[in-house]
């Protein structure tokens, strides 16, 4: 018993020591913070690409809570916190397929009320028109801007077409006509051994980051019918013809078609797609890429960074978004570090006029295509539906195009009824 | 005396009681009471009486759910039991003396103890239309013939089912033959005096006498078939069956309170709705199966 209580009392010694200890080097290698905000982010990248620490050196005295919370959860979860007004994160984010959920609502605060705001001019406007409600006010910015390019392997195209370089190739594919004729054409020229497109899944983006018309009229009638009769159409020819590589996006079978020995042509892609899909999934390939124009311009993806309207730290909130996406000198070298398009215009401009040469693409001035493609891309046209609705028009793609029985009157017609279902306030009349 | 055993029996379950009161009972409380609301976890529960539970019978796609959780399930439980059944009856049979049995349950088991998500990205990965191994493995070079194994919905209803009955028969058969074990021996061995065949003592022997195993296996399975959803979803992520041929009651539940407009409310009622249907099945299958002695 007497050793018992001796290794009892030892055992507690130890461990009041630890805690003690841990206290101290805690206190000695962290310096005091004033200031704290909370930021729900969908990933590790605020992180991974040094933004905290950035902050950290600009703000010593504003400490940084980033909380990752997985993109699949992070609609529900953000709800929740919203309807208790408890633990709400002081700036918490919205990915371009489902911003339009926040924009319109009263919990993020106007943008243009903070100090320094009028710098919010220099944001591309696609990327200002997203964050805006319908009231003129913006209430959410993003630091990247991602216009859409058609990213080809110049070897292949080289092989079959005799031509490699972006001016050469841009006819190939103006329209989506031209672009499907070039598909032919390639399938005829290399004996079906290469495809144009990894999957009909390709154009996907093409239609929701391109969209001329708002898919939700203001009464909320579904308005698809046209899009998605484009889309339908054109992935059954690709799959019908034999154009494509029959791959499932995200999936290592896709990856595969963007390497060394892959058989596919061509890759729909915003600059992020060069950066974490072409330049990860196919080091080796470096050099055998060029990017021009889609037939129809679009932009895929983004994450808007807003304030929660009641957050008790507003003033350090926006002084986390303004370095982000306001400070022109930050993001010029935060998009040479990450190789990133920034939404920044003066930064974007200062990058194209050093001459930025992309080594991977042969050596192309890719800022100066991003920047040629910007004015022809608008984010006037996007509603809180869209998620939804691309998930659902995006799933019936591979059934219709493998499908010639099903008819289109039929699929559009269970398209809309499964959007309805979702959304039961919407008109599908 | 009595009353101070009776405190030490609270004082023992306590621990479980508040457990089951604050993570299962309010929660099945609040639900019922949700299922009466209009509720979308932002703005305030709006009560709407039974309009929930009304819908749900106006519902096309919660009965195209129902059905495709009935089409997955059915073809699994017959043949699973119907496999569980032959093995146990093999390995328990004194006559063959099976041996390495230890070893061959465990082997059997084994399926039971990965995930339903492990088991979905598996085969998702090797019945993959172009890049998968079951097609590379039949046809080799020659990609026309690959065959897309999910974009039939038949074919992707049975492949779950198939899946199901891989993950559970091991199970099955281990609580089969327990209860082939609790079964006296003096019953074969009069059997056998009278002259009774192996079929005779199968029919009227084993099969009566297990119908209590057999009664705990549907009740259980069918539990556990109509709240399938690992499996099935992580399936229909992979983008590879058409949209709602292989989605179920709970992943048509799951769809209807986290995404789109969030109907908490509505999710809630068909929560209850699967319940009630949950305890009618129950109360049928012991009317049905019930408890009969050896037929003489």
């Amino acid at each position: 018993m007497k050793k018992q209580q001796f290794l009892l009392a030892l055992l507690l010694l130890v461990v009041a020591c630890s805690k003690s200890g841990s206290g101290t080097q805690k206190t000695q290698s962290e310096p005091p913070q004033e200031q704290e905000i909370s930021i729900w982010f969908i990933s590790d990248e605020l992180e991974t690409n040094g933004i905290i620490k950035d902050f950290n050196q600009k703000y010593p005295d504003i400490k940084v809570n980033n909380i990752i919370v997985p993109n699949e959860e992070y609609v529900s979860k953000l709800r929740t916190v919203l309807r208790s007004k408890k633990n709400v994160p002081d700036i918490f984010v919205g990915e371009a397929a489902n911003v339009q959920e926040w924009v319109d609502t009263d919990f993020w605060d106007d943008l243009p009320s903070y100090p320094g705001a009028e710098k919010i001019a220099n944001i591309t406007p696609y990327v200002r028109d997203v964050g805006t409600d319908r009231n003129g006010i913006v209430k959410a910015l993003a630091w990247q801007a991602n216009p859409g390019g058609v990213y080809y392997r110049r070897s292949i195209m080289e092989k079959f077409f005799g031509v490699s370089a972006p001016e050469d190739i841009s006819p190939y594919f103006k329209d989506m006509e031209t672009m499907l004729q070039t598909a032919a054409q390639l399938k005829e020229k290399s004996g079906g051994e290469y495809m144009l497109f990894a999957s009909p899944t390709d154009l996907f983006q093409i239609f929701f980051g391109g969209k001329t018309k708002n898919w939700v009229s203001a009464d909320k009638r579904l308005d698809i019918d046209e899009d998605a009769t484009l889309l339908l159409e054109a992935a059954r020819q690709i799959r019908q013809n034999g154009y494509d590589a029959k791959v499932t996006h995200w999936t290592p079978a896709w990856y595969n078609t963007m390497k060394q020995e892959g058989k596919v042509a061509a890759f729909y892609l915003p600059p992020w797609g060069l950066s974490y899909l072409l330049k990860l999934q196919a080091p080796e390939t470096s050099g055998d890429w060029g990017v021009v124009a889609p037939p129809k311009s679009f932009f895929w993806g983004g994450t808007w960074l807003g304030i929660y309207k009641d957050s008790p730290n507003k003033d350090a909130a926006w002084k986390f978004i303004e370095m982000v996406t306001l400070d022109t000198q930050y993001s010029v070298d935060f998009s040479k570090r990450t190789g990133g398009f920034s939404a920044n215009v003066p930064a974007a401009q200062q990058i194209v006029a050093e001459g930025y040469r992309d080594p991977f693409l042969k050596d192309q001035d890719t800022y100066a295509f991003y920047q040629e493609e910007l004015p022809k891309i608008t984010g006037k046209f996007l509603t809180k539906y869209d998620l939804d609705i691309g998930n659902i028009v995006q799933s019936y793609m591979e059934t219709y195009a493998n499908d010639v029985e099903v008819s289109l009157e039929a699929i559009l017609k269970e398209i809309k009824e499964r959007i309805q279902n979702l959304h039961p306030d919407l008109s599908i009349e | 005396m009595g009353r101070k055993y009776a405190l030490h029996a609270w004082f023992f379950i306590a621990p479980f009681l508040l457990g089951f009161v604050v993570f299962q009972a309010i929660p099945l409380l609040y639900s019922l009471v949700l299922s009466f609301m209009r509720y979308d976890g932002l703005s305030a529960p709006q009560f709407i009486g039974f309009k929930n539970y009304t819908q749900l019978f106006g519902d096309k796609f919660l009965l195209e759910a129902f059905l495709n959780t009935w089409k997955i399930w059915l073809p699994n439980i017959i043949s699973q039991i119907f496999l569980a059944f032959a093995l146990a009856i093999i390995l328990s049979n004194i006559r063959l003396k099976i041996r390495g049995q230890g070893l061959l349950r465990a082997i059997f088991y084994f399926p039971n103890i990965i995930t339903a998500a492990t088991i979905a990205l598996i085969f998702s990965g090797l019945l993959d239309w172009q890049t998968g191994a079951i097609n590379q493995l039949l046809f080799r070079d020659n990609n026309d013939a690959y065959i897309s194994w999910f974009q039939n919905p038949t074919r992707a209803r049975f492949i779950v089912s198939v899946l199901l009955t891989w993950m559970w028969f091991g199970n099955s058969l281990l609580i089969l033959m327990a209860g082939f074990s609790s079964i006296s021996p003096s019953f074969y061995e009069a059997a056998h005096l009278d002259g009774a065949s192996s079929l005779q003592s199968f029919t009227r022997i084993t099969l009566p006498l297990s119908r209590p195993i057999l009664l705990y296996i549907t009740i259980t399975s069918f539990s556990g078939g109509m709240q399938m959803f690992d499996l099935t979803q992580v399936i229909a992520q992979s983008g590879q069956a058409p949209p709602g041929t292989i989605t179920t009651l709970i992943m048509y539940l799951y769809q209807t309170a986290f995404l789109g407009e969030l109907r908490i409310g509505y999710a809630a009622s068909m929560s209850y709705l699967l319940l009630l249907f949950l305890m009618l099945f129950s109360i049928l299958s012991f009317r049905i199966m019930g408890q009969k002695g050896v037929e003489k």
